[in-house]
Parts: C-alpha cells; sequence; structure tokens
C-alpha cells in the first residue's frame, strides 16, 4: 500500500481540555492515518478519547477542548481524479465554508442513537442547520426532506432529484417502502430504523470517509447485524473508508481491517485487527482481550479481569499511565518513564517499555 | 407440591402463566382501547443456588417479568410460587403465591428477594452517604440496630470491594463500576435469597464489567444466592448462566441449560439470535441468520406464533395456532411446532 492511498493522516495530535479543576489530556499525541477504502478500528474504555479524535478530525472539538498540538491532514481528491490536494484541517476556521464542504459532504459520520443521544457537540457558531442535518434528526421535520436537505448542501441537484436520491438511499440502507418512509417523521421510526436513516444522511452524499462513532451501541444484536452488513456493502460499492470507534471487540473484529487502542488519551498499539487479536503486545491489549466474555462453548469459571479503576484524568500516573494497572509492571521503569512509540516487525506499533531498551 | 419429571429438585421459585398487560389509554375519559402484552403467559422456574439468564431484545418483555415477580408490577394473572421462609411461625420453608400476596406479608417476603438496577448512577439517591443508602433496606424492615448493623455494614462495603472510609461518601463521589458495587452492597444488606439483576452489567466498561461479574460469582457461592439475571448481551449470558431463557414478544419461547441452549438451539429465533452476536475473533467467518422485517408489536401481535412473519421455516400451521411451551427433552423447554424436525446451528 503506497502513501497515496493515505486518505486522512493524523500526526501527533493533541487535545486538551481546560475545565476549573484543571487541564485534560483527552487526546495526548494520537498519530495514525487511514486509507482510502480501509475500515480503521478505534478501541478502547469510556473517557479514553477515542470520540474526541473523531471529532478533531472535522475540525469540531466541543468547547472548552483545544486542539494543542499537531495537525490532521486530509488528502482531498476530486472525484475521477488524480489530483490530491492536502488539506491542514486543524488550520482551518471551524466555521469557514471549506471545513463545511468537508464535513457532511465529503468525511460523513454517525453517531450512537440519534434521537436520543445524550449531549449532541456544537463546535461556536456552527450553523444549527448543518449541525442538525451532522449530527441527529430533527423530531419535527419528515425524514426525507432531512436527507434532501443534505444532499442539496453538499451535490447541486434539485429538489425533485434530492428526493429520488432520498429515496433511494432510504431502499439502499434496507427501510421498507422507501417511498411512503420518506414522508414520515423520525418518532414514527424504531431505533433500528431512525440508525438506518442516520446512515442514509451521512452516505447521501457518497463521502469519501465515514467516522462511525459507536454506531449500534444502543442497538439490539439483530438490528445491529444489519447495519453492520448495510455499512460493509455501501463501503465496496463507493470504496469509502470508515474509521469506526466502539469498545465492543466482537463488532471489531468484524469490521475492521486494522484496530488502534486507545487509553486515557494515549494510543497504547496499533496492528492489523488478525495480528491484534492473535498477537496482542500491549498487557492493556491482551488484559482487554481476556476480560470479555466469549460466546460458545464455556470454558473457565471466571473472566480475567484489570484490576483496579481508570485513573482520574486530572491526576494522570507517573511514567506510563496504565503501570498502576499493569500486571508487567516494573518497578522503577514503567512508573518513571513514559513510554515511546515502538515499531515491531510487521507493521505492529506499541506504546510499552517491555519492548523499548531504556 | 408435585412437580413433574426433571423439573424436580430445589425449586426456589416457580412461575407459572405470569401475564402483565399495561393498558392503552385514548382520549379524554382515558377510554381502555386496547392492552400491550408485555409478558404473557410466562413460565419459568430458578433452582436454589443456580444463575437463570433472562435474555431477548429490547422491549421483549423481560425486565417487566423481573419486576412483576416481586410485584413492582402488579401481575394481570398468572401464579408465582416463592418458597419462603417469612411467613410461617418457625421460619420453616412453604411455597408462597406472591401473586396472592397482600401488602404486609409481601413486604416480609420482600426480604427474601433483592433487585439491582442496570443504571448505577440514577437508582442511587444522591442526597444519602454510602452508609446510609446500604442501611436503608434494614431501616425500611425494621432491623436495623446501631453497632452491630454498622459493622454488617462494613463488612458488606468490603465484601463488594469498597473500603469502610467509603461510609460518609456520597454516590457522586464514585465511578460507575464502584457505584454499581454500592447498589449490589445494598441488594444483599437483608441477606436475600433471590436476586434479581437487571442489566447489571451493561452500563459498564468491558474492564469494569469483567470485575462485576466475577464479583456477582463470588457472592453467590459465599451467600448461596440464586440469580435471575436480565440481560440482553447474550456472551455475558452465557457466562454466569446455569441455564438460560429467551423472550420474544412477551413470550417465552425456549428454557434449557445454558451451553446446550447456545450448542443445541430447538427454536429458530434463539438460533437466528445468536448467530447475530459478533464473535470477537476475526477468523471467524460469519453466518448471519438474518430476520427480515422488525419486532413484532406487543400490543397487536401476529396470530399463531408471534414469531412466524420472520421465521425462515414457517409453514402454514405457524400462522394459524400458538404453540405450546413443552418440554421436549429433559429440562429443555421449547414453544415450537417445528421443534422436532428443524434442524438448527449453535454458536
Amino acid at each position: 500500500m503506497n502513501d497515496n492511498d493515505i486518505l486522512v493522516d493524523i500526526q501527533d495530535l493533541k487535545v486538551e481540555f481546560d475545565v476549573r479543576a484543571g487541564v485534560i489530556k483527552a487526546v495526548d499525541g494520537a498519530t495514525f492515518d487511514i486509507k482510502r477504502g480501509q475500515t480503521l478500528g478505534v478501541i478502547g474504555e469510556s473517557g479514553c478519547g477515542k470520540s474526541v479524535t473523531a471529532r478533531a478530525i472535522l475540525n469540531m472539538v466541543p468547547r472548552p477542548g483545544k486542539v494543542t498540538g499537531g495537525q490532521v491532514l486530509y488528502y482531498r481528491r476530486a472525484k475521477g481524479s488524480t489530483q490530491t490536494e492536502v488539506i491542514n484541517i486543524t488550520k482551518l476556521d471551524p466555521d469557514g465554508e471549506l471545513i463545511r464542504q468537508i464535513r457532511g459532504g465529503e468525511i460523513g459520520m454517525i453517531f450512537q442513537e440519534p434521537m436520543s443521544s445524550l449531549t449532541p457537540v456544537y463546535t461556536a457558531g456552527t450553523h444549527i442547520g448543518e449541525a442538525v442535518t451532522l449530527h441527529r434528526l430533527i423530531p419535527v421535520r419528515k425524514v426525507g426532506d432531512q436527507i434532501a436537505e443534505t444532499i442539496q448542501a453538499h451535490r447541486h441537484v434539485t429538489k425533485q432529484e434530492a428526493r429520488e436520491i432520498a429515496i433511494e438511499m432510504l431502499r439502499r440502507v434496507g427501510i421498507p417502502k422507501p417511498e411512503q418512509r420518506v414522508d414520515s417523521y423520525p418518532h414514527q421510526l424504531s431505533g433500528g430504523q431512525r440508525q438506518r436513516v442516520m446512515i442514509a444522511v451521512a452516505l447521501s452524499c457518497q463521502p469519501n470517509m465515514l467516522i462511525a462513532d459507536e454506531p449500534t451501541t444502543a442497538l439490539d444484536v439483530s438490528i445491529e447485524a444489519q447495519i453492520l452488513d448495510i455499512m460493509r456493502e455501501l463501503q465496496e460499492s463507493v470504496n469509502m473508508a470508515i474509521m469506526f470507534i466502539t469498545h465492543n471487540l466482537g463488532v471489531i473484529a468484524e469490521m475492521a481491517e486494522e484496530i488502534v487502542v486507545m487509553y486515557m488519551g494515549k494510543q497504547v498499539e496499533r496492528a492489523k485487527t488478525i495480528d491484534l487479536f492473535y498477537d496482542p503486545k500491549h498487557p492493556y491489549t491482551r488484559a482487554l482481550l481476556q476480560s470479555i466474555p466469549r460466546i460458545g462453548r464455556k470454558t473457565g469459571i471466571r473472566l480475567a479481569s484489570i484490576e483496579g479503576m481508570v485513573p482520574d484524568p486530572l491526576h494522570l500516573p507517573t511514567g506510563c499511565v496504565f503501570h498502576p494497572r499493569c500486571p508487567s509492571f516494573m518497578p522503577g521503569k514503567c512508573d518513571k518513564i513514559a513510554p515511546t512509540w515502538q515499531k515491531l516487525p510487521g507493521d505492529h506499533w506499541v506504546s510499552c517499555l517491555l519492548y523499548q531498551e531504556v | 407440591m408435585a412437580m413433574q419429571g426433571s423439573k424436580a429438585g430445589n425449586i426456589l421459585l416457580d412461575v407459572k402463566g405470569l401475564k402483565k398487560y399495561f393498558p392503552i389509554q385514548k382520549g379524554f375519559l382515558r377510554r381502555v382501547v386496547g392492552y400491550v402484552k408485555a409478558v404473557d403467559d410466562v413460565s419459568f422456574f430458578v433452582r436454589e443456588g443456580e444463575t437463570l439468564g433472562l435474555v431477548g431484545e429490547s422491549g421483549c418483555g423481560k425486565t417487566t417479568a423481573g419486576r412483576t415477580i416481586i410485584r413492582l408490577y402488579e401481575p394481570t394473572a398468572g401464579h408465582v410460587l416463592f418458597r419462603s421462609r417469612q411467613l410461617t411461625p418457625d421460619g420453616s420453608e412453604t411455597f408462597v403465591d406472591l401473586a396472592d400476596l397482600d401488602r404486609q406479608q409481601m413486604k416480609k417476603v420482600r426480604r427474601e428477594i433483592a433487585m439491582i438496577f442496570q443504571d448505577p448512577i440514577n437508582s442511587l439517591n444522591p442526597r444519602m452517604t454510602v452508609g446510609d443508602i446500604v442501611a436503608e433496606p434494614m431501616v425500611i424492615h425494621g432491623q436495623y440496630r446501631r453497632p452491630e448493623s454498622e459493622a454488617i455494614i462494613v463488612d458488606l462495603l468490603q465484601r463488594v470491594g469498597l473500603r469502610p472510609d467509603h461510609l460518609r461518601r456520597y454516590p457522586h463521589e464514585f465511578s460507575g463500576g464502584q457505584r454499581q458495587r454500592i447498589g449490589i452492597a445494598r441488594a444483599l444488606s437483608l441477606n436475600p435469597r433471590l436476586v434479581i439483576c437487571d442489566e447489571p452489567v451493561s452500563a459498564l466498561d468491558v474492564s469494569i464489567q469483567a470485575q462485576t461479574l466475577n464479583l456477582l460469582q463470588d457472592l453467590q457461592r459465599d451467600f448461596h444466592l440464586s440469580y435471575i439475571f436480565v440481560a440482553h448481551d447474550l456472551s455475558v449470558v452465557q457466562h454466569i448462566s446455569d441455564r438460560v431463557a429467551v423472550m420474544y414478544v412477551g413470550k417465552m419461547v425456549e428454557m434449557a441449560d445454558a451451553e446446550e441452549l447456545y450448542l443445541y438451539p430447538l427454536h429458530p429465533y434463539t438460533e437466528a439470535l445468536m448467530s447475530a452476536v459478533p464473535k470477537a475473533d476475526p477468523k471467524y467467518k460469519s453466518q448471519r441468520i438474518i430476520m427480515q422485517g422488525d419486532v413484532a408489536d406487543p400490543s397487536n401481535p401476529p396470530p399463531g406464533c408471534y414469531f412466524h412473519p420472520r421465521c425462515r421455516y414457517a409453514k402454514e400451521i405457524c400462522s394459524q395456532k400458538a404453540p405450546e411451551f413443552r418440554e421436549l427433552k429433559p429440562d429443555h423447554f421449547v414453544a415450537c411446532h417445528l421443534a422436532e424436525e428443524l434442524k438448527l446451528r449453535g454458536v
């Protein structure tokens, strides 16, 4: 895979939240890229910085968060062309014309269950109309109109054409009777159907990349299975990249080709999915994989669990942030020296002193 | 009480034909225009010391079933037989029908049945200290005696992995996993025999989930508890349960030993549900059975077997006659007309 295939390149990204009690390093040195047509999985527990990273890619970090270092490069390429233009997203005006073309138009996104999402995040001054098409459905408007509006905002089509595309998109995401459903209101749909509508909105502009942040977490397994199938099908048909954020290891194993593991704002490991599951290097990844119950034949009586609690983000441990919970903790080293990002054979990256000469 | 066949054994709770209908009211006069059959003629039992997992998709009635058992909801019909020690003068065991008890009797029996809730944030009173939260059931039941009870509470907190000095703190000072531990300590404060766990780990992070599941298992062994474990995560349920019951639109469709159910399901719904669970193994080639359409509307269910419009094996009889919930193999119950002839795939 050559560098030409890189779509989004995140370099040493740092995002900090200046809250009254101190500064929280929500993302601290994230470095990875997303290639065209590829699915990159990002896993980690709540508060590890995975969603903030996703929002930084769209230059919409919620206040009081701020990008304090690093950059996000977007390799923009017009459809059918081989000319690539490099855009540094972190440098763009968050309300500017360019970023608004990219958001929703070239990089689409879906978040958790759209009507009940707890904290819809807006950047300062983001136009409500746009924010709405980006994050959630407006309860009082027909779903078809909402899709059509997004299409018109990013593609040069007439109102009638936009409506036809909307119907076609609803059909593709598996909504029964799309000609009628296009005129229903969000509350008339079930949770699974609403999430499918959100996918239709996100994909209606044929984005180069889709950011999916826990898109199936609130759904039942049977609906989840349908949504994952739809996403994969659509990805193949338009060669779209997906950044898939989840805490569900089963979902990520099915969807991702490559996985980044995050813990307390730091990326601790990155590898091809198969390597990560069969040969995890970082003690945190290993513990995570052992701590989930697996469906099938019953094996052990007890689950391996990670000791202790997730640390307070305002008072992070010294050295490696995972050391107080780590089964391979080396006194005098892990609590003093912060590990750096190391490349191991086979494009496997890890941040751990076990793999580092110090 | 006569028990047939393999059902004999140390039955602690025996639910028979339980129904909970919620009326749908319309208009100014709030006329009842129909019913949501949240739990519709459900039968199952729990043996002493075991964990019965109750699974199904959202809206299938699993939570309602759990709550109707301890009469947080009044049952519409049916019997809930529970082997209680509270209603006899000498503390000997006798089966009582929880659906028939009056308030006074029910309050006594509630000492033996506790509940753990899903949301560890909203199920704890933010204005009470941890000590008061754990003590509250004792106070309500008039069992709080100053020095002894305090010692019991400290002991309980330590047992669930909290520290004695947490006693005077408030819920907001704790993380989600710790709050769930507080809820568990509260549930155990009256020394119950049956604990109804309603999605106890689904709001927790993966690493905290494993700790909590291990804790529940340790407590079960040490305090000789029986659990009804209501959850939608099939891998968690398989891990913790001895037996598993599957519900669909208010009906029980299958119940069997956990491993038996997962490896050799007899109901097409169980088969489809299992196949949809994403496996944490990138080498696994998924062979999902995609169920067509949406879950049936519990206020207007289809005729015959409720699952027939989505079932890929459905025959004529399935749309005409509701299948009976029967014991096809020893300890393996199923409600499907075709259970004998179908060869279904497990996980």
